[in-house]
């Protein structure tokens, strides 16, 4: 992904529009927990690398978030904003074949059981 | 208004905003205050963001996002309903903790909601209208207020004839 937006007129970086996008509080980012920092931090890297496009992560964030939104309505559920993103790069990783469904186990043990 | 500014950032800095406000109420709950002006400025700033989208903004995205918009005007609805709440509730000066879970429950439900816009449909205006179109749409957006008796879509068939 380049770092600039050829046609937005204010010629604004990608981390700046991903920025404006974010919850925050007291004009800092909120991060519930190290992991939901790593999850972000590795999108943004991966998007950035042209691995995967943030486009198609960011639409499947949101569907993530409607169909939750859908399913919880009424509930009094947290929303952990960075659980749809985590959820949404995992399936979109393993889409791509960049990782396999046995690394994704192998991964989640091991930060289970740090 | 600001040079730089873009439709995406004008509508999700009115996002921020709100949020600000709200996290500002709810810390003055937890010393025991209730500062109504907070509160007005997230009302205003609320309903003056949901006019604007569904006067300006939603009528042209609509053709490319029909099901993305009913659903966000769905939630304008719901947050609608938690913003009046909340209101009405700190007006009758109701218990600092009953306050706290509306303004929490509230605060909830921007947060869903202002995640499915700013990373949906807000990056995709500028692609979806073009330059001048969506410049344009800024300086409309930019000088639009809700007429005092605006009630959003989703609520104003339920709403009571006003006498």
């Amino acid at each position: 992904m380049n770092e600039e937006v050829g046609n937005a007129p204010s010629e604004l970086t990608v981390r700046a529009r991903i920025a404006a996008m974010l919850p925050r509080k007291s004009g800092e980012l909120v991060f519930e927990a190290p992991w939901e920092r790593e999850v972000f931090g590795m999108a943004i890297a991966l998007c950035e690398k042209g691995v995967i496009s943030f486009d198609e992560l960011r639409w499947r964030v949101v569907a993530a978030i409607s169909a939750w939104e859908r399913a919880n309505r009424g509930q009094e559920d947290k929303f952990r904003f960075y659980a749809f993103w985590l959820d949404s790069l995992e399936r979109l990783l393993l889409e791509r074949g960049v990782l396999k469904d046995s690394e994704l186990k192998v991964g989640r043990r091991e930060n289970q059981s740090d | 208004m600001l040079d730089t500014e873009t439709i995406e950032l004008f509508l999700q800095h009115a996002h921020r905003r709100i949020e600000g406000w709200l996290i500002e109420f709810e810390e003055k709950l937890d010393e025991g205050l209730v500062e109504l002006p907070l509160l007005e400025s997230a009302r205003a700033e609320l309903r003056r963001h949901m006019y604007v989208e569904e006067k300006l903004v939603f009528p042209r995205a609509e053709h490319k996002f029909k099901e993305v918009v009913a659903l966000l005007l769905e939630g304008h609805g719901f947050i609608w309903d938690a913003a009046e709440k909340l209101w009405s509730e700190a007006h009758r000066q109701q218990d600092i903790g009953s306050l706290k879970k509306s303004t929490q429950a509230l605060a909830r439900l921007l947060a869903i909601h202002s995640a499915e816009e700013d990373m949906g449909i807000y990056p995709d205006l500028l692609d979806l209208l073009g330059p001048a179109a969506s410049a344009e749409l800024l300086r409309s957006c930019s000088v639009a207020t809700a007429p005092q008796d605006w009630v959003c879509s989703a609520r104003c068939a339920t709403r009571p004839p006003t006498i």
